[in-house]
């Protein structure tokens, strides 16, 4: 039974509306999330993605409500939840739920595999004594691991082993929405395809919806539907997967595709993307990528720049405004193209 | 770095290797990579049980003054001689180390519980309540334990109680500090998190979770706390402000015996003093071998 | 062995670099030892950059270590020969092991800020280093390290000569090191995953960096990592790892377009891709943990076409596929042992 009545209206499961989340670090204030906006419909994958430093993870601990945001508003299944305490928060965390990076950190190394899948079935009350061993069993299956490892400790599996626990203890309570925190990362690629499928498959047989965080885009084109790309704390561009990554719009974007090495031979590393990320203590008036960007306008160095709407897309870019469609955009990077 | 990119390597290797030893296997790789830890063990357990078992068989009275047959060296009558009183030395040390074993685990287990507990306080709650803990703990701190535990016995007097509550309170800050250190890294460690995520209250996050893992050090600690309240309750003796006389502690006949040192009675000082350096040393021993434990694990 | 080697590889003798029939153990336990790396042979040519390609416990970084002597004290070298320009390295002491280590062949590794030293200035360090291979004045050191610094791309360098590296960002710290392991221009770079875990952006600059750096050198780089998109991208020859052996080394196109160990066909049919969607193996659940046969394949136990001589006869590495220097160690290939054996679906395979 959910503890939030859902509406079928057609609103998104999470609607995610100028979030921000500021820190404070060696006296100055750190803006990790600074006006960040996306949506998550039922029964989809959208991906959020960016490099380090971005805020994609601070985001995603905001909407698990580890760390309370410092303004915008989170709203789940069209309910307001930004203000609820931690205590009125509980009852959602049977139904939003977390798999973790990293899984060697993530499981309690003194608790065994059982006493860990069996902490969310007590804390929500979901099955009676008679039934926990039982529902332990269904998940191993479930996660494709033997009943035998549910005696085992955290430092006796390995890293793939360790992950699907994760996975396991995050559907233990059959939740609506799962936020994944890069859980592929720290993986073998064979083992990161196989991770992904059991995702997929999870996600179709238990109706799940979830919020992926990557840096890997990769993933992103074999799991997500939409994608929402993250630069300094902020949104640079959001669609739908194939539409952005055939042809992404904002120039941020365009340049970190275009950093991805492509598994076909003989093809050189060219780096589109000089410089570094500015560091985030910095706050700066403007979009985010004024000072790397090839297209920089002087309007772009002030005020803030809007998630302008372009067809499916939305791009925080001052070259879409007024449906340019980014013509100069285009023939900007025609010419990049022929001279790289 | 170098080194840990090829332990990963070799440990994937190595990996499957450990899930297949049993448990009496693991028990015995235990005690083949920590001798000492298992001599240590080994020698407590030892005199423990010889100083439950032998007075039984042993009834010379440790108590019992015997002008006559004073200062003796040792012999078959006394295996190892008698001291100023004519009072058996082997039948004292005996029943000395019923007491000195009562001390020493009493002063660690109530330091350790009293530390543990308010140093993962103060840790998890942080703000001023940690604040105030840690200002009193740095208070204690800036004493050294023994001058603590001297101060207080000699206010209090020198009853075994005393001595104990003297000794425990001088080293619980110890424990408090440790234990607060784990806390406050382990708060934010990923399965921290996790264990919020799934739904737990605070509390139980630090009752379940954090803490569990923040006592290692502690117990460590605890085991060379062992020792070193022997060495304080014996220098409070070798002081006079020990245990009173005629009970038997080690301490103490050191102290009476150390008159003899130039007089050339080596027993009566030189065999409670090895039994001092035996059992301190041991739990040193074992407190090596916890901390590889755990470091291990 | 290294003619027969050579001449399975098809390449001109002599190379920089040639590996023969390492083998490394590390104790285990109840006495034994694991062999880690077992009769593991590839080659170096002069201006090539080979990549050292496998997943974890594939023995990649001891195999890189071993090379420049800097295994962990308890690993035992059991047998095999690392000739670079012609001396066998392994027997030398640690003094004569220097004269190479540093100079002649340099390393760069995961991780750049752990690498380097916290307490010291990475300016300074980098002038340290080029005191120890040249005989200079700290004054031209110091010049030629801030020289250095600008010529891995490290901009506004006077000043950030005197940077800790705590101070500076994952590619930054990277560049130090590349500026540390060039001073001496050395024919060899070993780069150990240099770039996991920096963003992707960064690493295409430093694998633009490395690859000009080694035009311009006339360096070789042995390149480990598991990512094989990198690999694709920068380099020449690829050789695979697996469980301690070299199971298939070729031609990066090769590699990639006709990969013939059921290893090297499953670790590119896994990997994806950023350009398209791309359609993974259902045989891609990998198997996990790993079990050492003492004799045979060490693939044998997660083999979809095992058969009967994989458990126990080692397979022979032998040319496989039209490109020259494209080896594989499978009995797939052997026609000694692949006959009535093979089954239809194997020959399908090995085609």
């Amino acid at each position: 039974m959910s503890s939030v009545p859902s509406r079928d209206d057609g609103a998104p499961l999470l609607e995610v509306v100028g979030l921000e989340k500021r820190f404070r670090s060696h006296g100055h204030v750190v803006h990790a999330v600074n006006g960040v906006s996306f949506e998550v419909r039922q029964g989809e994958t959208v991906a959020l993605v960016g490099e380090s430093g971005c805020g994609k993870s601070t985001t995603a601990r905001c909407v698990v409500r580890l760390t309370d945001p410092s303004g915008g508003r989170i709203l789940y299944k069209g309910t307001d939840v930004t203000r609820l305490s931690q205590r009125a928060f509980r009852p959602l965390r049977r139904e939003v739920q977390m798999v973790f990076q990293d899984p060697g950190a993530s499981l309690n190394p003194s608790m065994t595999i059982r006493q860990t899948l069996r902490e969310p079935l007590r804390l929500h009350r979901l099955v009676d004594r008679d039934g926990v061993e039982e529902r332990l069993r269904q998940l191993m299956r479930l996660v494709q691991l033997e009943p035998g490892l549910l005696n085992r400790r955290p430092d006796q599996l390995s890293g793939g082993q360790k992950q699907r626990v994760g996975i396991a203890r995050a559907i233990a309570s059959n939740p609506s929405f799962v936020v994944l925190d890069e859980p592929t990362s720290s993986l073998d690629m064979s083992l990161r395809v196989a991770l992904l499928e059991l995702l997929e498959d999870l996600q179709r047989r238990l109706g799940m919806t979830y919020l992926f965080i990557t840096h890997d885009f990769s993933t992103v084109r074999h799991i997500a539907d939409r994608v929402v790309v993250m630069y300094l704390g902020k949104v640079m561009e959001s669609g739908p997967v194939d539409d952005l990554l055939d042809e992404p719009k904002h120039p941020y974007t365009q340049a970190l595709i275009a950093a991805i090495p492509v598994p076909e031979p003989r093809s050189r590393p060219r780096a589109k993307l000089q410089g570094e990320t500015p560091s985030i203590l910095r706050p700066i008036a403007g979009c985010p990528f004024q000072d790397r960007c090839p297209h920089v306008l002087d309007d772009c160095r002030v005020g803030e720049v809007p998630l302008l709407e372009v067809g499916a897309r939305r791009v925080a870019c001052l070259l879409y405004r007024d449906g340019a469609g980014g013509s100069a955009l285009r023939a900007g990077t025609a010419a990049g193209s022929e001279a790289g | 770095m170098a080194i840990a990119g090829q332990a990963a390597d070799v440990f994937e290797a190595v990996d499957l290797r450990t899930l297949e030893l049993r448990r009496s296997e693991r028990i015995v790789l235990a005690v083949r990579q920590n001798k000492l830890a298992a001599a240590g063990l080994a020698i407590v357990v030892a005199a423990l049980v010889l100083s439950l078992v032998v007075p039984l068989l042993y009834t010379v009275d440790p108590l019992k003054p015997s002008p006559d047959v004073s200062l003796q060296a040792p012999s078959g009558a006394h295996l190892l001689g008698t001291d100023t009183f004519g009072r058996d030395i082997l039948s004292r040390i005996l029943h000395a180390t019923r007491l000195d074993f009562e001390i020493a685990f009493s002063v660690a287990g109530i330091a350790l519980a009293v530390g543990t507990v308010l140093g993962a306080f103060a840790g998890y709650a942080g703000g001023i309540v940690d604040d105030v803990v840690m200002r009193i703990v740095d208070l204690m701190l800036s004493f050294p334990a023994f001058i603590l535990a001297l101060a207080i016995t000699v206010m209090l007097g020198n009853r075994v109680l005393f001595v104990i509550a003297a000794l425990a309170f001088a080293y619980t800050p110890y424990f408090v500090r440790l234990t607060r250190g784990e806390v406050l890294k382990l708060r934010d460690a990923e399965y921290a998190d996790a264990a919020r995520v799934v739904g737990n209250p605070p509390w139980r996050v630090a009752y379940r979770h954090v803490f569990p893992n923040s006592v290692a050090p502690a117990v460590v600690l605890g085991s060379i706390v062992l020792g070193w309240s022997i060495l304080d309750a014996s220098a409070l003796g070798f002081l006079g402000i020990g245990i009173k006389p005629p009970t038997p502690e080690w301490g103490t006949m050191v102290a009476d015996g150390s008159s003899n040192i130039t007089t050339g009675q080596w027993w009566t000082w030189l065999f409670p003093g090895l039994a001092i350096l035996l059992v301190v040393l041991s739990f040193n021993w074992i407190g090596d071998g916890l901390r590889n434990l755990l470091r291990s694990a | 062995m290294t003619e027969a080697l050579r001449m399975t590889e098809g390449l001109p003798a002599p190379q920089l670099l040639e590996v023969e029939d390492l083998s490394v153990s590390f104790p285990a336990l109840r006495g034994a030892r694991t062999t880690v790396l077992d009769r593991v042979s590839f080659s170096v040519g002069r201006q090539e950059t080979v990549a050292l390609v496998g997943e974890s416990g594939s023995g990649k970084t001891v195999t890189a270590l071993a090379t420049i002597g800097l295994n962990h004290p308890s690993a035992s070298v059991d047998g095999g020969r690392v000739l670079f320009e012609g001396h066998d390295l392994l027997p030398l002491g640690e003094a004569e092991k220097r004269a190479y280590r540093g100079k002649r062949i340099a390393m760069i590794f995961q991780s750049p800020k752990a690498s380097l030293n916290p307490l010291v200035k990475a300016g300074e360090q980098i002038a340290r280093v080029v005191r120890l291979h040249h005989d200079v004045s700290e004054r031209r050191a110091e010049e030629m390290a801030v020289g250095l610094m600008r010529s891995v791309g490290i901009n506004d360098a006077p000043r950030r000569y005197h940077a800790y590296p705590h101070q500076l960002s994952g590619g930054m710290a990277q560049r130090v090191m590349i500026a540390m392991a060039l001073s001496s221009q050395p024919a060899l770079l070993i780069a150990d995953e240099p770039t996991t875990g920096l963003d992707v952006t960064i690493q295409e600059q430093i694998f633009e960096l490395l690859l000009e750096l080694k035009d311009r050198l006339k360096m070789s780089i042995l390149l480990i990592t598991h990512d094989l998109a990198l690999v694709a991208e920068t380099s020449d020859r690829v050789v695979v790892m697996h469980g301690g052996h070299v199971v298939e080394m070729g031609p990066v196109e090769a590699i990639f377009e006709e990969p013939k160990h059921p290893y090297t066909q499953r670790l590119v049919g896994s990997v994806l891709r950023a350009d398209r969607r791309v359609r993974v193996q259902a045989a891609a659940a990998a198997v996990e943990g790993v079990v050492y046969a003492t004799r045979g394949c060490r693939y044998a136990g997660k083999c979809e076409h095992v058969f009967a001589p994989c458990a126990d006869i080692r397979p022979a590495l032998l040319q496989v596929g039209a490109a020259p220097g494209h080896v594989a160690m499978c009995h797939l290939y052997d026609p000694a042992h692949a006959r009535a054996d093979r089954t239809d679906e194997q020959r399908a395979v090995s085609g």
